[in-house]
């Protein structure tokens, strides 16, 4: 039957091609094509920062005209969803960004290369604290290289605060104190239109629980991953805004944060102050349009103190998986030491982890960089920087996330009660810590 | 499916015949290896892409595996904890509310295009096209950003939701009007279900409305006479499919919650809070288990459907 030989020659074409096709997807990661070498170089962030990247990578290509760089960007959580879908199928990008929060889940799983082997090499870590590189060893490797530090700040906005007509407390104010700020703000702004808050509920906020927490001189976690504290403490820290919830809740309302999304009431110019890390001060700049928007630091614990620490902000890693280490680490490299890079990046990853970097870095008068820097010069030399950062166990970032937005956002809409709140955290807590 | 089964049992004639071939085992076992070799690509497909990982996918509810932990057998642990997740509960109750609701106004919405398309007149063509294609865009991700703008505050809905004296601030963040708009979004994308009423539709021999009409039946009367139960095993299929469909609702909710199925778990679909839970903090096992009760839970509801389809599905020539 010639028909049906035609067929099944048709189909066994076919299925050749398929075949092939198949095989052409299977060479992934960088082929080396006459010596040239392809990194693939991701991150989270915004486009703000996705300029800056790019542009230094363009730099960088410049540099080395046998490295060309593959760059792409997610959002925050979209990111670690990929992350977590490439490490299990080995195809974690060539340079990443880390995040503290996430580093031992990847490093102890063996995902990250060892960058040890390139120290004095072309990778240069003799410009950063010891104490800061530290924070990038897992399993006594070092599977990470801090870009820099941050530290946590209320920014506020001024010309809001003036229009308001409310004043913003001193530096060494205390939470009683934020909270009065609030109640006023909230007041003063009832009659504006759209409403103006005083603030956000600074206890859905997991770095207020967590500084909160160092305050009373608990440190959160151990080193086993266990933690040093109680369903209690979490339920006298939530339960103490509950002054502005009631009799009427002068907090931003959940439902206006999720209608501005992605901006946020701060950046809409409907709350005055914001709980965040310093070196997002250029992305709340950007979004909120203004020039004018200033830095200072959380309020002081019962003794007076801030008990601030640096925090490495993030951190450049090479997939354990990668073809090409040596040319990622010459990358990550350039990305923290060079002069020109530094120029570019500014403070978008923190205040530069290599000193040379910082004294170098020549920041123009009045910018956001300006006042990231001169706000963390001020913590250091009026003694607030008195702690190290808190320890990060092995899913610190998922126990955040189910804090901040998963019974965050429940809470703030009124679904749950306090004692809901911590207890569910809890057995959450439970299922999402690991502990050695 | 018994469906197609049952219409061909009813038409006459398209039955096997019988042709004169004399070596028919031969000839047979000839055409049956043929017909694998056609079915193969699609068969090599089903069991790696499918099979393969649906089994594994069972196994996985049986563990508590991690993408880069691994994980080993903890037996039904993931579906106690199942039965003690509030926001477990939270996503069944969502994808129930949208299920019962979206599925029968769906198919009602569909249904009405249908007939208004089904009579004759000028430029039908063009109405039908322009109907159905809402469901050819509508699973994209431009739209489910443009509807979840068009409900924001001060969208085009908002606005004329306050003309018409409806408090300010949007749907987007009202936990309460945020499933109604998910499910406005679903009837919108009416048109797949619409064709097939169309199809069903002039299907129906017009005497009987003619016979209908000598005796004094109405046009509502008509409709419930002889539209309706000329139309059940056409309603029937579009109910288990789009009931399936609604329990699979993913993209548009992915979209409009940003992936956090908020505000207040208001859009926490089942197969999102899978994927937060299997994806988003590497809870595979747990995800697993998930997918499995769905699975089970779908068809039971679809066993009743054709179980219980005897007593409202008439088909023709069954001479019932």
């Amino acid at each position: 039957m010639p028909n049906r030989k035609t067929a099944l020659r048709g189909l066994a074409v076919a299925l050749a091609g398929a075949l092939t096709l198949t095989a052409c997807g299977g060479g992934d990661g960088g082929s080396d094509d006459g010596g040239k070498v392809t990194l693939r170089f991701t991150w989270w962030g915004t486009e703000g920062r996705a300029d800056r990247y790019q542009a230094a990578v363009d730099l960088f290509e410049e540099q080395n005209p046998d490295i060309t760089v593959q760059t792409s960007f997610a959002e925050f959580n979209d990111y670690w969803t990929q992350r977590s879908t490439d490490g299990t199928s080995g195809e974690l990008p060539d340079v990443m960004q880390m995040d503290l929060s996430r580093l031992l889940e990847y490093g102890n799983g063996g995902l990250l290369y060892d960058l040890g082997e390139f120290e004095g090499g072309v990778l240069d870590t003799s410009t950063i604290e010891e104490e800061l590189l530290a924070s990038g060893r897992a399993n006594e490797q070092l599977v990470a290289v801090p870009t820099g530090t941050n530290a946590f700040a209320l920014f506020y906005n001024p010309d809001l605060i003036e229009e308001l007509g409310v004043e913003l407390p001193d530096w060494d104010y205390t939470w009683e104190e934020y909270r009065e700020f609030i109640q006023a703000a909230s007041e003063a702004g009832a009659g504006l239109e759209p409403r103006v808050y005083g603030g956000n509920d600074y206890t859905m906020v997991w770095w207020m629980f967590m500084l909160h927490l160092i305050q009373q001189g608990i440190e959160p976690f151990a080193e086993n991953g266990e933690m040093n504290f109680t369903e209690d403490d979490m339920r006298e820290f939530v339960a103490s805004a509950d002054p502005l919830r009631q009799p009427e809740n002068v907090t931003f309302p959940a439902s206006r944060t999720e209608q501005l999304l992605p901006k946020s009431g701060f950046t809409s110019g409907e709350v005055p102050v914001e709980l965040n890390w310093d070196n997002m001060l250029s992305q709340a700049s950007q979004d909120a349009g203004s020039d004018n928007l200033q830095l200072m630091p959380p309020p002081s614990g019962p003794d007076g103190e801030k008990h601030l620490f640096f925090k490495p902000t993030m951190q450049l890693a090479v997939g354990a998986n990668s073809a090409h280490p040596e040319e990622a680490a010459m990358l990550i490299d350039f990305l923290i030491n060079s002069p020109e890079a530094g120029e570019i990046i500014g403070t978008e990853l923190g205040i530069p982890a290599s000193q040379e970097r910082l004294d170098s870095l020549q920041v123009a008068p009045g910018s956001t960089d300006e006042r990231v820097i001169e706000y963390e010069q001020r913590l250091r030399d009026e003694g607030h920087v008195t702690e190290s950062a808190p320890f990060h166990p092995e899913g610190f970032g998922a126990v955040e996330q189910e804090y901040v937005q998963v019974l965050g956002n429940e809470f703030g809409y009124g679904r749950m009660s306090v004692d809901d709140f911590v207890e569910r955290w809890f057995s959450e807590a439970g299922n999402l810590l690991i502990t050695s | 499916m018994s469906l197609t089964q049952q219409a061909s049992r009813a038409a006459p004639g398209a039955g096997p015949t019988r042709r004169p071939s004399p070596p028919r085992s031969r000839r047979r076992a000839a055409e049956t290896r043929a017909g694998y070799a056609f079915l193969a690509p699609w068969l090599l497909g089903f069991i790696a892409l499918t099979a393969g990982p649906m089994i594994a996918s069972l196994y996985l509810a049986f563990t508590d595996y991690h993408p880069i932990r691994g994980g080993s057998w903890i037996g039904l642990d993931n579906f106690d904890r199942l039965f003690d997740d509030p926001r477990f509960l939270d996503s069944v109750e969502v994808t129930a509310q949208y299920a019962v609701i979206g599925t029968p106004v769906k198919l009602a919405a569909a249904l009405g295009v249908a007939m208004l398309l089904n009579s004759r007149r000028r430029g039908q063509g063009t109405y039908r096209s322009l109907f159905y294609a809402p469901s050819l865009i509508g699973a994209s991700v431009s739209v489910a950003i443009v509807w979840k703008a068009m409900f924001n505050d001060q969208g085009i809905v908002d606005d004329i939701g306050q003309f018409f004296g409806m408090p300010a601030g949007g749907w987007v963040g009202n936990p309460d009007l945020t499933l109604p708009m998910m499910i406005l979004l679903a009837v919108w994308q009416f048109g797949a279900p619409m064709v097939i009423f169309l199809a069903g539709l002039k299907q129906i021999p017009n005497e009987l409305y003619e016979a209908a009409q000598m005796d004094g039946a109405g046009a509502v009367r008509q409709f419930f006479r002889i539209t309706l139960p000329m139309l059940s095993p056409v309603l029937f299929f579009n109910l288990v499919l789009e009931t399936i469909n609604s329990f699979q609702i993913f993209a548009s909710a992915f979209i409009i919650s940003g992936g956090q199925g908020g505000p207040a778990n208001s859009t926490l679909f089942y197969t999102l809070y899978l994927y937060q839970r299997g994806f988003g903090q590497g809870q595979l096992g747990y995800a697993a288990a998930m997918a499995w009760l769905l699975v089970i839970v779908v068809g039971i509801i679809t066993l009743i459907f054709f179980r219980t389809s005897r007593y409202w599905v008439h088909y023709s020539g069954e001479g019932r």
